[in-house]
C-alpha cells in the first residue's frame, strides 16, 4: 500500500506545486478543487461505483505534465496508457467501500479511462479520468443499510464532490449530503465521497413453496 | 469457402519464444477481453448472451483480485479452479459468437475465413478472430486501433504459436462506408499472415428532434443528453451551444455541461437552442431532455435506422409553475463573458433551456486582475427576452486566504479599487448607492474564511444575502449562526458555472408577485422574500407573513405556521419537512412513500420572546430546499437565540481576532499562513490593514453592545 499511496500523494503534490507558482491564476482557490463525480447503482446483485475526476486549468496542466514522459509537449498513446496503467495499479487499494460498516471488496469493473476532451497538448485544458468498480451486494442489504465510500486518490487536494445514487431491482437508495467542497484531512489520507442509505428494498416475488 | 493466401515472411522463428511458455494461468488475457466485450462490444452477441457476458466480466475481475490477494497455496488453488470455470464459460460464449472469424495457421498452410465484408455498427466496433496455430491451451489478446491515427491500415496482431488465440480487434473512428485494411497476424515461428478485411459501416440515419415549450407549444431551448447505446458514448447534437470561448479557459469549460442535479437528472447535457437534425449511426439512442427544475424530464429511447429520418417531438411537462404563485427563479452566480450579441444570445439560450428567469452574470476579479469581461453594467446592458433576464454583476472582491468571496447584483458599474480591496464595506456601500445588492458566496461550505468578513459587515447591515446552496450542497452553519445572533440574513443560491455544472442547478426563488421584472426580482431579494432549492419547492408562512417578513408581537400569543413542500413525483418527492426555530427543528414530518408528492404542516406556535423561523425540506433523491426565515419579533427584544448568545458572540469575536492576526502578519511581511510573502496580496493587506482594523473595532463595539443588550433582556424575558 505504501508505494501506491506515495504515488497518489506525489500526483497531488504536483498539482499543488503547479498551483503555487501561479498565484495570479483566476479563481486559484477553486482551481485547487478537483472535481469528483461519484455515482453508485445499487441492484440486488451488485453495487456499481463510478468515480470521474475532472481536472481543470492548472490542475489539468499538472497531470498532463506528469503524463508527458518524453517531454515533447504531446501526449502519445503510450504515455496515456502508462498514465492509466499507473492509476490502475493503485485504484484497488485507494478506494474502499463499507456496507453497514463492513468493508467490501471493491473490484475494478473496467479499466480506467482517460478523456483529454479533444486536446493532447500540454495546456490548461480540462480532462477527465474515469474509474469503474463494483462489489457484490451483501445478502443482508436491507432498508436502513448504509454505503460509505472513501477515496485516497488525489485525496491531498481539495475536491468538489457530486454524488448520484440510483437503486434498481426494487431497491431505493438516497445519498446523504456528501456533495460539495471537501478538504484533505491531516488525520486521514482518504476523503469520504459517498454516504448513502437504502430507503426501500422490495423482496422479489417468492413462489409458494419455492 | 476457405482460401489459401501467400504469407508475408517477415521473419521466421524456429521455435516458440519463452514468453508463451511462461503462461501458467488458464486462458491468459481473458480478463481484458471479457471487459472489452462487456463494456464496448456486447453488440457482437445475441441479446440473451449479454447478461452472461457481464457476469463473466465481473466474475473474472473478482477472481483476479482473489488471486492477487491469495496468500496460501490452498487459496491460490481455489482461485485457480474458479478461474478455470469462468474461462470455460467465456470460451463457450466465444465459440457461440456469430461474429467470430476463424483462421488456421498450421505448418506452411493458412486457412482464412471467407472474404466477406465485416459490418460495424458505426464509427466504432470490433472484429473477433479465433486464430488456431496448434492444439495447446487457448489464450486471448485485445487490441485497440484508432483509425484516425493510421494512414496505412495494416493492423498488427501478435498471435501465440501452437494454440488457439482469441483476438479482439477494437476499432475507433472508422471511416464511413467501406474501409479496406489488413490484419497482420504475427506468429512466432511462422511467416506473418496477412488477412485483408473490408469493414462496412452502415449508412447513417437522421435523428430530428424538436423540443416544445409547455407554455407556448412552440420550439424552445433545452438541455439534451444523447447516448449511443451500442458503446455508451455521448453524442453532441449538431447545434449544441459551445460556451468554451465565454469561459475564459476557466473551470470546466469544455464539452457538455456536467450537472450537479441530485438523483437521476445528474449527467452530461448539451445546451440546444432549438430543433436539430443529426446524422447518426443506426441503433438505439437514449435521450434525456430537461428544461429546468419546474419541468418533468423526458427519458426516451429512439431507434435510428439507416437512410431514414426519425422525428421526435417532445414537450416536457411542467409539474409546477412557480410563476403562477408569484415566485420567479434566479441564479446569483453565473460566470461568462458577454462582449457581443452572440455571447448574450448563447447565455439567453442557456437560461431559457434551464428555465431560469434571472441570471446574475458576474465579472470576476481578484487583487491582480479580472475575468469574464462584460460589455457594460446597468439596466441598459441587461439582456431581456420575455420574462428571462441576464443582468451583469460582479464577483469581486475575492480573497482566498483572508476574507472570502463576495457577489454584487444589479450594479451600474463594476466596483473595484484594489487600494481598498480588503475594505469590503466600500464595495457594499457603493453597490447599494448604485441600487444594487451585495452578498457573500460559498457560505454553504464556509471556504475562503468568509466568516471573517461576515463578522465585520453583517452586524452593520451592509449585506443583503448569502449563498447557502451550491454544487448540490446546502450549508447552514454560518447561516444559522448569524441568524441566531439576531442578524437578518437572506438565503440565496448560485451555480458558479463554469465551476458548477449548469445554470439553475441550484436556484433562488424570489417572490415578485405575478408581475415579473428584474427590478421587482431584485426588490424581492432585498426584502428577503426568497427560498433556495435544487428540486423540492417550498411554501411557508407565519400568519400572513412570508419569508423575509417580520411579525411583530407585543405579547406571547399563538401564531399560525403553515408550510408545504412538494416535488416532481417522477423525480423527487419530499422525504422530510422541518420547521426550524433558532437552528433546530420544532416540527418535522417525514414520508418514505414515493407516491406522496407533498408534505405539509399547519400548527400554532407561541410567539414567546420572538425567534427566527424557517422551513427546510429534503427530497428522496437528495435534493434540498430552505426558506429565508420569517422574523418573529417581540417588541423590546431581539429575535436571537438568547440562551446561546454568549457563545455565538464569542465565535464572531474569534473571527475578528483572526483578521487582526492576518493584518499583523501582513505588516510583518508574512501571508495568512504565516509564510514570508512579498506579493501584492500581502503588501496591500499591510497597507490597508489600519483601515480594516478600524472596521474590526467598530464590529467589536457592536458585539459589546449586544452583550449589554443580552444583559438588559434578561429581566424582560419570561
Amino acid at each position: 500500500m505504501g508505494c501506491r499511496v506515495k504515488r497518489t500523494v506525489c500526483s497531488g503534490f504536483l498539482i499543488a506545486g503547479v498551483l503555487c507558482v501561479l498565484p495570479a491564476v483566476g479563481h486559484v482557490a477553486l482551481e485547487q478543487y478537483l472535481q469528483q463525480r461519484v455515482s453508485a447503482v445499487v441492484s440486488p446483485k451488485n453495487i456499481d461505483l463510478t468515480i470521474e475526476f475532472t481536472f481543470t486549468s492548472a490542475a489539468s496542466l499538472a497531470e498532463r505534465l506528469a503524463m508527458d514522459k518524453d517531454q515533447n509537449g504531446k501526449l502519445s498513446k503510450d504515455e496515456r496508457r502508462a498514465y492509466l496503467d499507473a492509476i490502475a495499479r493503485k485504484v484497488e487499494d485507494a478506494v474502499t467501500m463499507a456496507v453497514d460498516g463492513v468493508e467490501c471488496a471493491v473490484i475494478p469493473l473496467y479499466d480506467p479511462e482517460l478523456d483529454l476532451l479533444g486536446s493532447r497538448d500540454l495546456e490548461e485544458h480540462p480532462h477527465t479520468v474515469r474509474l469503474y468498480f463494483f462489489t457484490r451486494t451483501p445478502a443482508s442489504f436491507r432498508k436502513g443499510s448504509t454505503i460509505l465510500v472513501d477515496n485516497a486518490l488525489w485525496a491531498d487536494v481539495p475536491v468538489l464532490v457530486a454524488v448520484t445514487v440510483k437503486g434498481a431491482g426494487g431497491i431505493r437508495v438516497v445519498a446523504s449530503q456528501t456533495q460539495g467542497l471537501k478538504h484533505p484531512s491531516a488525520s486521514s489520507q482518504t476523503l469520504r465521497v459517498l454516504d448513502a442509505m437504502c430507503t426501500e428494498r422490495k423482496e422479489p416475488n417468492s413462489k409458494l413453496g419455492g | 469457402m476457405k482460401r489459401l493466401i501467400a504469407c508475408c515472411c517477415a521473419f521466421t522463428m524456429l521455435c516458440a519464444g519463452p514468453l508463451w511458455a511462461q503462461d501458467t494461468e488458464t486462458l491468459p488475457g481473458a480478463p481484458d477481453l471479457a471487459t472489452a466485450l462487456a463494456k464496448y462490444h456486447a453488440y457482437l452477441f445475441a441479446p440473451a448472451v449479454r447478461e452472461e457476458l457481464d457476469a463473466i466480466n465481473r466474475d473474472m475481475r473478482e477472481i483476479q483480485r482473489e488471486t492477487r490477494r491469495a496468500t496460501t497455496d490452498e487459496a491460490r488453488e481455489a482461485a485457480r479452479t474458479k478461474r478455470e470455470a469462468i474461462a470455460a464459460r467465456l470460451s463457450a460464449i466465444l465459440e457461440s459468437c456469430p461474429a467470430t472469424r476463424a483462421i488456421e495457421v498450421t505448418g506452411q498452410q493458412t486457412t482464412l475465413p471467407p472474404m466477406e465484408p465485416i459490418s460495424l455498427p458505426g464509427d466504432s466496433g470490433a472484429f473477433l478472430f479465433k486464430v488456431r496455430t496448434g492444439d495447446g491451451p487457448a489464450r486471448c489478446v485485445t487490441l485497440t486501433f484508432d483509425l484516425s491515427q493510421h494512414s496505412n491500415f495494416r493492423l498488427p496482431v501478435e498471435v501465440a504459436p501452437g494454440c488457439t488465440t482469441w483476438a479482439l480487434v477494437s476499432l475507433e473512428r472508422v471511416p464511413q462506408m467501406k474501409t479496406d485494411m489488413e490484419i497482420e497476424f504475427a506468429i512466432p515461428g511462422q511467416p506473418t499472415t496477412l488477412l485483408p478485411v473490408r469493414s462496412i459501416t452502415p449508412d447513417h440515419g437522421t435523428l430530428s428532434v424538436t423540443v416544445l415549450s409547455d407554455d407556448t407549444g412552440k420550439p424552445a431551448p433545452s438541455m439534451i443528453q444523447l447516448v449511443w447505446k451500442t458503446d455508451g458514448h455521448d453524442v453532441r447534437p449538431g447545434n449544441a451551444v459551445n460556451f468554451g470561448p465565454q469561459f475564459d479557459s476557466q473551470g470546466n469549460w469544455d464539452g457538455p455541461r456536467k450537472t450537479n442535479y441530485p438523483g437521476k437528472l445528474a449527467g452530461r447535457y448539451w445546451c440546444v437552442p432549438g430543433p436539430f437534425k443529426t446524422s447518426l449511426a443506426p441503433g438505439e439512442y437514449d435521450i434525456v431532455i430537461t428544461r429546468g427544475g419546474e419541468h418533468v424530464a423526458v427519458f426516451d429511447t429512439v431507434n435510428v435506422v439507416s437512410n431514414e429520418t426519425v422525428e421526435r417531438t417532445y414537450r416536457p411537462r411542467r409539474w409546477v409553475d412557480m410563476r403562477k404563485l408569484g415566485w420567479y427563479s434566479g441564479d446569483d452566480h453565473v460566470h461568462a463573458q458577454i462582449l457581443s450579441d452572440q455571447d448574450a444570445e448563447n447565455l439567453m439560450t442557456w437560461i431559457q433551456a434551464e428555465d431560469v428567469h434571472l441570471a446574475n452574470i458576474v465579472k470576476m476579479g481578484d487583487i491582480f486582475r479580472t475575468w469574464f469581461e462584460q460589455r457594460g453594467f446597468g439596466k441598459e446592458y441587461r439582456v431581456v427576452d420575455k420574462d428571462y433576464v441576464l443582468s451583469p454583476g460582479q464577483e469581486c472582491p475575492r480573497t482566498h486566504n483572508e476574507l472570502g468571496h463576495t457577489i454584487s447584483m444589479n450594479i451600474q458599474n463594476m466596483i473595484r479599487n484594489t487600494e481598498q480591496y480588503y475594505l469590503y464595506d466600500t464595495v457594499f456601500d457603493e453597490a447599494h448607492r448604485q441600487g444594487g445588492l451585495s452578498g457573500y458566496c460559498h457560505t454553504n461550505s464556509g471556504i475562503f474564511f468568509v466568516h471573517r468578513d461576515m463578522s465585520v459587515n453583517i452586524p452593520k447591515n451592509k449585506v443583503d444575502f448569502i449563498e447557502m446552496l451550491q454544487f448540490a450542497n446546502m450549508g447552514t452553519d454560518l447561516f444559522y449562526d448569524f441568524l441566531n445572533t439576531g442578524f437578518k440574513v437572506t438565503a440565496s443560491a448560485g451555480s458558479d458555472v463554469p465551476w458548477g455544472g449548469t445554470v439553475g442547478e441550484v436556484r433562488i426563488y424570489a417572490y415578485t408577485g405575478k408581475k415579473f421584472t428584474a427590478d421587482r426580482w431584485f426588490d424581492a431579494v432585498k426584502l428577503g422574500h426568497t427560498f433556495v432549492t435544487n428540486g423540492i419547492m417550498l411554501d411557508f408562512s407565519v400568519e400572513k407573513a412570508i419569508p423575509g417578513d417580520e411579525v411583530v408581537v407585543t405579547e406571547d400569543h399563538p401564531l399560525r405556521v403553515h408550510a408545504r413542500a412538494w416535488g416532481d413525483a417522477e423525480r423527487e418527492v419530499p422525504s422530510k419537512l422541518d420547521i426550524i426555530v433558532h437552528g433546530a427543528p420544532v416540527k418535522t414530518v417525514e414520508s418514505a412513500d414515493a407516491n406522496q408528492d407533498a408534505l405539509e404542516v399547519d400548527f400554532e406556535i407561541p410567539a414567546g420572546n420572538g425567534f427566527w423561523i424557517a422551513a427546510r425540506a429534503e427530497g428522496n433523491d437528495g435534493s434540498r430546499a430552505h426558506t429565508t426565515p420569517i422574523y418573529v419579533v417581540r417588541e423590546g427584544l431581539r429575535f436571537w437565540k438568547y440562551d446561546g448568545i454568549q457563545d455565538l458572540i464569542a465565535k464572531r469575536e474569534t473571527s475578528l481576532a483572526e483578521i487582526e492576526k492576518i493584518v499583523a502578519e501582513a505588516v510583518a511581511g508574512r501571508n495568512a499562513m504565516g509564510q514570508e510573502d512579498s506579493t501584492r496580496t500581502v503588501q496591500q493587506l499591510a497597507l490597508q490593514g489600519p483601515e480594516l482594523l478600524k472596521r474590526v473595532e467598530d464590529a467589536k463595539a457592536i458585539y459589546a453592545d449586544l452583550r449589554a443588550t443580552a444583559d438588559r433582556e434578561a429581566a424582560l424575558r419570561k
